[in-house]
Parts: C-alpha cells; structure tokens; sequence
C-alpha cells in the first residue's frame, strides 16, 4: 500500500461506504478523519457531524475505557489492539436497529484498533456488529442446558430420573462424608400396582404413577431433596442431613398424603409402602449399604401388609 | 552464541517489569479485579534450550498468542501457558457461570486479547526507553505440543530472549513464558540500544 502523502484509502470511497463493518480513522490528536456509513448507520449521526471532532464527544464512555487505551497505544506506540466482546463491555452507542436506542441496547462489539504507517500518526478503528454470533452463542447454550436437563428427567413425571438419582446420591453421599452428616434415603413402591394397571388398563397405570409423584412433589417443600422414579413404579426420595427419625417421618407424611389425596379417586384409592434408611458415611464406607437398607426396609413394608413405612431399623 | 552480561540481564529484567506492570494495570481493568504479574526473570536461549525448558515440564500442550513486530529490529513476541493455566486465565476473565467446554471455546478469543496486552506493554516499554518506534500486527493465536518450534522458527532466528513471568487473579498462580524471537542481527541491534540507554542511565 502506498500512503507517501495521501490518505491510502482516498481512492476506495466506494468501497469504505459499502462495507459491512464500521469503519473509523482518527488523526494523530484523535479527531475524526473518517466515518464510514456502516457508521452513520450504526451510530444514527452523520459524518458531516462527527468529523474533526474526538469520538470522546459522542461516545462518552470512552473516557477511561479499555479502548481508549488501545487507541492511544496504536497513536503513541503503533502497536495494534483486539478488543472481544467477551472481555470488553460495548463502549460505543452503536445499535443493531434503531429502535434499540431507546432502550441503549447496543450492538455487541469485535473491535480491532490498528495503526496505519506514514506520518502523521493515524489508526484505524474496526468495528464488527457480532449480534448474530452472540445470538447463535444464546441460542447454543440455552439448547444444550434444555437437552442436559431432559437427560436428567422422567420423561412420565417430570421428577428426576434413575441417571439423576444415581449421580445425586453418590454426590450427597460424598458430601455427607465431607460433613460428617447423616444422609436419609426412602424407597417408595405403589402397592398392588400391577393389578391397577391389570385392571384399568396402562393409560390409568400412568396416570397413576404421575398422581403419586406429584403427591411426593407437593409433600417435600425443602429443595435440598430430591425426588427421582427408581424404577417402574417406584421412587426414591434422597434426604440430605436426615437421621433415621427424620427420614421416617417424613415418609409417613408422604405415605399419608398419598392416601389423603387419592381417597376420592374413582378408580380406587392408591397407596404407598416406604422404606426408610439413614446412614452417616465415613471413608471406606459403601453407598450400597444405604441403597440395600432402604431396600430391605421397604420389603419388610410390603411384607407386614404395605400402606406402611418401615426403617432399616426394624428390618434387622 | 552471544550471550547477555550481568549488567545487560539485569537491565532487561528491569525494563521488562515495568512493562509488565503496564500490562498488570490493563488486563486488572478487564478483570475489574487485580491481577499482579510478578517481575520477569530474562534469559537469553539458544532454541534448543526453549525447546527442553517446556519439554521438561508437566503440561504437553500450549496455549500460544504471536505478535510481530517490526521496526530497527524485528521480532516475533510469543505468549506461551500451559492449557491447563489458558483455561485458568479464561476463567477468571469470563467469571465461574460457564460449563468447561463453554470455556474452551473462548479459549482463541480471551487467550489473542490477554497476549496482546501483555506483548504490547512490553513492546511499548521498548519503544520508550530506547527511543524507537515498533509496529505491532494483530495477535494471532496457536496450540501447540511442546515441540513447536521445530515447526515455528524460519530459518535464523536462532536466539531466544526468554521472560519468565507469574501471573496471579484471586491468590492462584498462574505461569507463562515470553518468548522474544531475534534473529542475530536483530539481538546484535537489540544489545546496542540497550548498552546505549544504560550509557544515558550512567550505568556503563
């Protein structure tokens, strides 16, 4: 590029003007030589308003910003700078649309200030609209969080699923360790539910399974709980910093408010059998000792007569 | 093989770390936090030596942002960390709310920006005390394996000025390395302004 006298971009108006990217050039005293449209259009003021005068007059958040560092760094030193949208809050009222100044909504910004030979200093300021970018980037991550979610949830009841359960215990158990806490878990099975859904056909079998969790849903406010289906008709609730007396009673308010809840249904009353475990866990000890106590206890349930809730305690 | 006298080490760690202060100040801007960069230690390696220096230590591969300068010498300026201290870096700039493969992918665009600042303060210093003017191109930046410059260094730029720096965000220690690639008569223009200033300084 040849930029003896003149300026290196007097040939190209046409080209500047029709540029998708703004286009700045300010003098070695940081005035206003050039302002493309791309800018006029961005920044809703003419160029026949801006030029000869510093960007300090229209953007104010110039002052003491990054970017005017990097402006003064490529005037003094001929250095040139890159200013990401990650790192650097949008320092210039540039707007994608219009209508996005009244509420200063402004375009995210890419900035790349580069000094341009020749005497006297000037630089160039390149800006680039990257809203779409940024969109895509929104969109990406909220699809990914969704998808990570659903990976998570019983596609039935919308409580956790068995994947949910299994990293949420070993992590709760982990901590309980930490903690030197006691960590309380129930085991929940809809009682006779193979002859409900004999009877009433699967349609009604899962509409039942999804009244039993919401039961448990309503039931357990604290959000330190989880509720997860364990399996076909069975859930597991993970109660962190429970003992064994706690965890009882708390699943004889889930026992009762199945009972309660179902006992106008036309279809027949729904219950539950519970068994309940608390383990306080030291190193060495076996997260399958807590799941086969909950087990047992809930066996034992089923076994004295189910709509019961059994510990571990009374298992052994 | 030239090599760097006590006096001339000396003045370069001196003259780096005022750099690296210049750029402590920027990147704390960016932050909103303070980040302090510890003084440099200079070195001046044959290649070789660079090469078994990031050979013989844990990570395998880097993270790297290249600047090119040109003025009365030239010189290609190279930021280098280890991945796992990039991925630290980018942390800290971005904040806590993003899942590690997010990080990853702003890797290039925090890493390019966080080199620049660096590589331009210790540039500028240059420029400042010497007198001189150097024009600095955009970052670009690269991940390596550790024997990048088998690949990297055209032809006679053989010596290495090597600037050892620490950088600490929020008490976690992060190392890196800038490396100053000179050719011989870039190093040879290099010593004489450097023997000039400390003259001005009175120093020799």
């Amino acid at each position: 590029m040849n930029v003896k006298d003149g300026l290196p971009w007097e040939n190209q108006p046409w080209l500047l003007d029709h540029l998708e990217i703004g286009i700045m050039v300010l003098n070695h005293d940081q005035k206003i030589l050039l302002w493309n449209r791309w800018m006029e259009r961005h920044s809703g003021l003419p160029a026949a308003s801006v030029l000869g005068k510093m960007p300090g007059q229209f953007f104010p958040e110039l002052a003491g910003s990054r970017l005017e560092g990097a402006i003064g760094c490529a005037l003094e030193h001929r250095l040139a700078s890159l200013l990401s949208p990650g790192l650097n809050a949008p320092v210039l009222r540039l707007y994608h649309r219009p209508e996005h100044r009244h509420t200063d909504q402004r375009l995210p910004q890419l900035t790349h200030v580069i000094p341009i030979p020749g005497t006297p200093k000037r630089c160039l300021v390149q800006i680039q609209d990257v809203t779409a970018s940024t969109r895509r980037e929104t969109l990406l991550r909220t699809q990914s969080a969704r998808l990570r979610d659903s990976t998570y949830r019983d596609a039935l009841t919308g409580v956790g699923n068995r994947r949910k359960f299994n990293e949420t215990i070993a992590a709760e158990f982990r901590r309980a360790i930490r903690n030197k806490s006691p960590l309380g878990l129930l085991m929940i099975d809809i009682d006779h539910f193979k002859r409900y859904n004999d009877t009433h056909g699967h349609p009604a079998g899962d509409a039942c399974i999804k009244k039993v969790s919401n039961a448990l849903m309503e039931t357990l406010r604290d959000s330190g709980d989880l509720v997860a289906r364990y399996g076909g008709e069975e859930f597991a609730v993970i109660l962190p910093e429970t003992t064994l007396e706690a965890a009882r009673l708390v699943g004889e308010r889930l026992r009762a408010q199945v009972e309660s809840c179902t006992q106008q249904d036309p279809l027949g009353q729904v219950t539950v059998s519970v068994g309940v475990a608390s383990l306080q866990p030291h190193i060495g000890t076996d997260l399958s000792q807590l799941i086969a106590a909950a087990d047992s206890a809930l066996y034992c349930a089923k076994s004295l007569g189910r709509n019961r809730v059994q510990t571990s305690d009374d298992a052994s | 093989m030239i090599s760097l006298d006590e006096l001339q080490q000396d003045a370069l760690s001196e003259i780096f770390n005022i750099g690296v202060g210049r750029a402590a100040g920027a990147l704390s801007q960016i932050l909103g936090d303070d980040i302090a960069l510890s003084s440099p230690s200079v070195r001046l390696m044959p290649i070789s030596e660079v090469q078994s220096l990031l050979a013989g230590r844990e990570s395998t591969h880097y993270s790297a942002v290249s600047q090119q300068f040109s003025g009365p010498f030239q010189a290609e300026a190279v930021l280098i960390f280890p991945e796992s201290n990039a991925l630290l870096i980018v942390t800290h700039m971005l904040g806590n709310h993003l899942a590690p493969d997010e990080l990853a992918e702003y890797e290039q665009e925090v890493m390019c920006e966080v080199g620049n600042v660096i590589l331009n303060a210790c540039v500028s210093i240059l420029s400042d005390l010497f007198h001189v003017e150097f024009t600095g191109g955009l970052p670009s930046h690269q991940y390596h394996a550790s024997d990048l410059f088998n690949i990297q260094i055209p032809g006679n730029r053989d010596h290495i000025l090597v600037l050892h720096v620490q950088m600490s965000i929020q008490n976690q220690q992060i190392e890196g390395q800038l490396l100053y690639l000179l050719s011989v008569e870039s190093l040879q223009l290099l010593m004489e302004y450097l023997d000039r200033y400390l003259q001005e300084q009175g120093l020799q």
